[in-house]
């Protein structure tokens, strides 16, 4: 009977599926999950507070959907600073800072898949070659170093040890730079060897980095804390050669985007969001966007997409986050609710 | 070390018992705080199951409907007195305010009740008495009366319970007629291996990592100089190391803390009868801690106090007084070592307007890094409206104003300090009803209270325009809330019985949003701000025997100021109950008691994400003699 009756469960999911297909364009094939189409937002937390979500946005409907994760996994939380995302495939890989663990959900559904608890203070997360690649921090004393994860055994293989402060990673001609936030430099990691095998030296507190329309690799270095010596760096991933610094005289945020077209570089700092023409890059003396709305303008976005600009605010910790959406020219769309300190966005 | 100290003490136990004679030691309730007879109005509450808790989290959790951020069990713990935030209570030691001058606010779970005496509360504003702080309410911390007595006394209490908890301590008493001493030290150590099953967590976890062991000492001294003056000596010194309870959903051990505590004081009292009398305190308070081993925080504090009281005809009386106190404080966030100098006046004035009329004026002006704090009145009346044989119905109300000076890291911190704070300053009114009911062995209390405080200035913490956070005079809350007590004792066929009720509604209300175009924080409740709170017990004893139950309940809490049900803390509802037996002898006394707290082994915090133990049992053995 019970076979029956899954069966025919079985039998009437397909025909709701045949029926949903043959209504669809051709086009528009059916999303694989309800989060396969659509931004993410990565709310990170207060720190010790294990209270860091993933929120879904809904650019169409304009719905919100906060803490997808415990929505889909019986209220069970992310954990501990929900640092950021990457999503390869069917599957999202989250570091989460403070909680030491590397959390791999369906990227579609964001059912939990599995846990990597052995890291430490870990930050960014990257795919090459079918394995995975995990900074961390380590310790706020110890050198920073790249988890060389094997994705299908779910095990670190072998870690690459960089300099203090491991944070973002990304792969550009074959090789895989990863700033080192508590220096002034950047390592270059041959995938092949497993070691560095060049160092770069940048400005102060390297954050994150992206490649532009010519596949140069940018990356933006905050600046020492409490001082105005924030700067963007060119770097030419054939020669590993810095090709071109700007001194932004403003201390910036870790975070860096570029716009759909890949020359336009945003970054934030204060309450105002900058931008630099990659074609041109000079020095902005005013701001792109002030959020004047915004009380701490935490992290940003570009959706691929539609160009639309993605401002959070993490209104200081005190309640939840607001994102603040700009059309390409900086005009003001409108906002939403985020979960607590909103850091950064993935668009699908 | 635990088995030293135990032995220690049962050598010390053995030594005195040798010499004592048989006077039992028993508690002679004298409030004698100079400080209660000018708050006719006020809402004062004296605590008293000191015997039953560990520290004054735990006694004052369980006796008010003080709310304590916990970040897990011997943890650090927060007050929000009344809807407010942990800097606005004052906590006062033997009148000397000893809320950190560099957080401003006082962690209770650094307060060890074995070493406390006169515990009490008073509700609402207190700054006219008390000075800065006191905008939620006050704690009082105080010695009993000196009994000058010819006594050699020895308690001796042990105790052990779930999670290796593990308590020894003995206090010892000796006094003629004219000196009194008083010893009192204890060793403490708290494994906290509890098991839990958070939601956030899916799966059963055992705590680790968050270990507490504390010992102290308190020596007082009193000495009776003549019929009217009394000099009064008191040092406390506790020493606390705790290993930092993580939150559920991470795995490795955290940081660790270790504070030290030293205090000292020094009081004088002449009575001169008819004349008046003259009270002066002279103190130093010193918090030590060290976090993480690389981190040290410590603040010294000189105070000194002087108030000359006396009475104007029959229905008067009059107080003047003034204090001084110096902050020494130093930090990796401070640019070298800070100090700063505050001086308070203060003027109490009682008068008894007709026999049915008290009122009491309070004023009090203070001093701090050459500038004025706000002035602090404070005007409360109790109306007598029925006084019968049996049955008294008293009415109170209170107007008062009150504040906070901002801290030294509000001020001082490096980066982001903001030197140009001003002052919180709130105004508080309440009306009370009490009602009194005797009639042979059987007693009723029943006591109603509404409230109002209006903060303003409220300092809030932001990041600035370039992202440096920086405090300033941001907010505006509101509070209002409703108090009701009932309490009933009787004799009935030998046994004693003794309940109570108790239930606290508390809104407090943000009114301002974080800048101009926030709407969403207006209007909501402050987090950590349970709006419904209650607790009910009943004790019954019966010759040796004695019987308790009592249940607290705790209402949702939210954690963010925009209110989300999502990320609220979840109502809970403890069950505890006690029983006792008491085994009295010619030349002692023993009492062996078993107490079990949270019966439903139900999972709850205080702090997102921070377990609190479940079923747990502790047996306490106490031996007098």
């Amino acid at each position: 009977m019970k076979e029956v009756k899954s069966n025919f469960l079985q039998f009437y999911f397909l025909f709701i599926l045949i029926v949903a297909l043959a209504s669809c364009n051709k086009d528009d094939p059916k999303p694989k999950g309800e989060f396969s189409t659509g931004i993410l937002v990565i709310n990170e937390g207060s720190f010790k507070k294990a209270d860091g979500t993933i929120g879904f946005f809904d650019p169409n409907s304009l719905e919100v959907k906060q803490d997808i994760f415990g929505l889909k996994n019986n209220g069970k939380a992310l954990g501990d600073i929900v640092q950021s995302m990457f999503i390869d495939g069917d599957l999202a890989y989250i570091p989460v800072n403070n909680s030491n663990t590397l959390e791999v959900v369906n990227s579609n559904s964001f059912v939990a898949e599995y846990t990597l608890a052995d890291v430490k203070l870990p930050r960014y997360f990257t795919v090459f070659k079918g394995k995975g690649y995990l900074t961390e921090w380590v310790s706020l004393t110890d050198l920073g170093r790249v988890s060389v994860i094997n994705l299908i055994e779910r095990k670190v293989e072998t870690t690459i040890t960089t300099d203090f402060g491991a944070e973002n990673i990304i792969e550009a001609n074959g090789n895989l730079y990863v700033s080192n936030n508590f220096t002034h430099t950047i390592s270059v990691i041959n995938p092949t060897d497993n070691k560095v095998s060049a160092t770069i030296e940048v400005g102060s507190s390297p954050g994150e980095f992206v490649l532009d329309e010519d596949n140069k690799l940018w990356v933006i270095c905050g600046g020492d804390f409490g001082f105005d010596n924030a700067s963007l760096h060119r770097i030419d991933p054939a020669t590993n050669k810095v090709e071109k610094s700007l001194e932004l005289a403003v201390n910036t945020s870790s975070h860096l985007v570029v716009n759909k077209a890949k020359d336009q570089l945003l970054f934030i700092s204060g309450k105002n969001v900058y931008r630099v023409s990659t074609k041109n890059p000079e020095i902005p003396v005013s701001a792109f966007i002030t959020a004047s709305d915004a009380i701490q303008v935490y992290g940003i976005g570009v959706d691929p997409q539609t160009d639309i600009i993605y401002v959070a605010d993490a209104k200081g910790f005190q309640g939840n986050g607001t994102i603040f959406r700009y059309k390409s020219d900086g005009v003001a769309i409108d906002n939403f609710v985020a979960g607590k300190g909103p850091n950064g966005f993935i668009f699908r | 070390m635990r088995y030293a100290f135990i032995i220690g003490l049962t050598f010390l136990s053995i030594a005195t018992k040798a010499q004592s004679d048989t006077v039992y030691l028993k508690e002679v309730k004298v409030y004698g705080l100079p400080l209660s007879r000018y708050t006719p109005g006020g809402k004062i509450q004296h605590i008293s199951g000191r015997d039953q808790s560990t520290t004054l989290t735990d006694l004052l959790g369980s006796e008010s409907p003080l709310y304590f951020k916990t970040y897990g069990n011997g943890q650090l713990a927060t007050v929000a007195f009344r809807g407010t935030s942990a800097s606005h209570t004052a906590v006062l030691w033997n009148g000397i305010n000893v809320n950190s001058p560099t957080l401003g606010q006082t962690d209770f779970s650094l307060w060890p009740s074995f070493l406390l005496e006169e515990v009490s509360l008073q509700y609402g504003a207190g700054s006219a008495l008390y000075g800065t702080d006191a905008l939620g309410g006050s704690v009082l911390l105080n010695q009993s009366l000196p009994q000058f007595k010819k006594e050699k006394k020895i308690l001796f209490r042990q105790e052990a319970g779930s999670f290796g908890h593990w308590l020894s301590g003995i206090q010892a008493v000796y006094g003629n007629e004219r000196v009194e001493s008083r010893t009192k030290l204890f060793y403490r150590s708290l494994k906290n291996d509890f098991t839990y099953t958070s939601p956030k967590v899916g799966v059963k976890k055992t705590q680790r990592d968050a270990s507490v062991e504390s010992y102290g000492i308190d020596q007082q001294l009193h000495w009776k100089i003549s019929e009217r003056q009394l000099l009064s000596a008191e040092g406390m010194y506790t020493y606390n190391f705790r290993e930092i309870q993580q939150p559920v959903t991470n795995n490795d051990p955290g940081e660790v803390i270790k504070d030290r505590n030293t205090r000292f004081s020094l009081s004088y009292t002449d009575d001169f009868r008819r004349g008046g009398s003259l009270f002066a305190t002279a103190g130093f308070i010193q918090n030590d801690q060290l976090y993480n081993r690389n981190a040290a925080t410590r603040s010294d504090q000189l105070a000194a106090l002087i108030q000359y009281d006396r009475d104007i005809g029959k229905r008067s009386s009059l107080r003047v007084g003034s204090n001084w106190t110096k902050y020494f404080a130093r930090s990796n966030g401070f640019d070298g070592r800070l100090r700063e100098d505050r001086y308070d006046i203060f003027l109490s004035v009682r008068h008894r307007i007709k026999n049915w009329w008290l009122s009491s004026l309070n004023l009090r002006e203070a001093l701090y890094a050459k500038q004025f704090a706000p002035f602090a009145p404070s005007w409360g009346n109790e109306f007598t409206a029925m006084d019968k044989m049996d049955w008294k119905v008293l009415l109170k109300t209170q107007l008062a104003r009150a504040y906070r000076v901002p801290t030294l890291n509000d001020r001082f911190w490096v980066p982001g300090g903001n030197p140009e704070l001003k002052s919180e300053t709130g105004i508080n009114a309440e009306i009370g009803a009490e009602v009194h009911l005797q009639k042979n062995n059987h007693k009723v209390n029943f006591e109603l209270n509404h409230h109002r405080l209006w903060v303003d200035q409220w300092i809030i913490w932001l990041p600035n325009l370039n992202g440096l956070w920086t405090p300033s005079n941001l907010s505006t809350v509101h509070v209002r809330g409703i108090e009701a007590n009932l309490r009933e004792e009787f004799t009935m066929n030998r046994f004693m019985v003794r309940m109570g009720a108790s239930y606290a509604y508390t809104r407090s209300i943000n009114q301002r949003g974080l800048n101009e175009t926030d709407v969403v924080t207006i209007g909501k409740q402050l987090p950590y701000a349970p709006i419904n709170s209650g607790s009910a017990f009943s004790k019954i004893e019966r010759k040796l025997w004695s019987l308790e139950l009592q249940v607290n309940y705790t209402g949702l809490r939210y954690t963010t100021l925009d209110n989300e049900n999502y990320q609220a803390l979840k109502a809970y509802t403890l069950l505890g109950t006690s029983a006792g037996k008491r085994f009295v002898s010619q030349h002692s006394e023993m009492s062996l008691r078993l107490t079990m707290n949270n019966l439903f082994n139900i999972y709850y915090e205080n702090i997102e994400n921070r377990a609190m133990p479940g079923r747990n049992i502790t047996t306490i053995l106490t031996i007098k003699f």
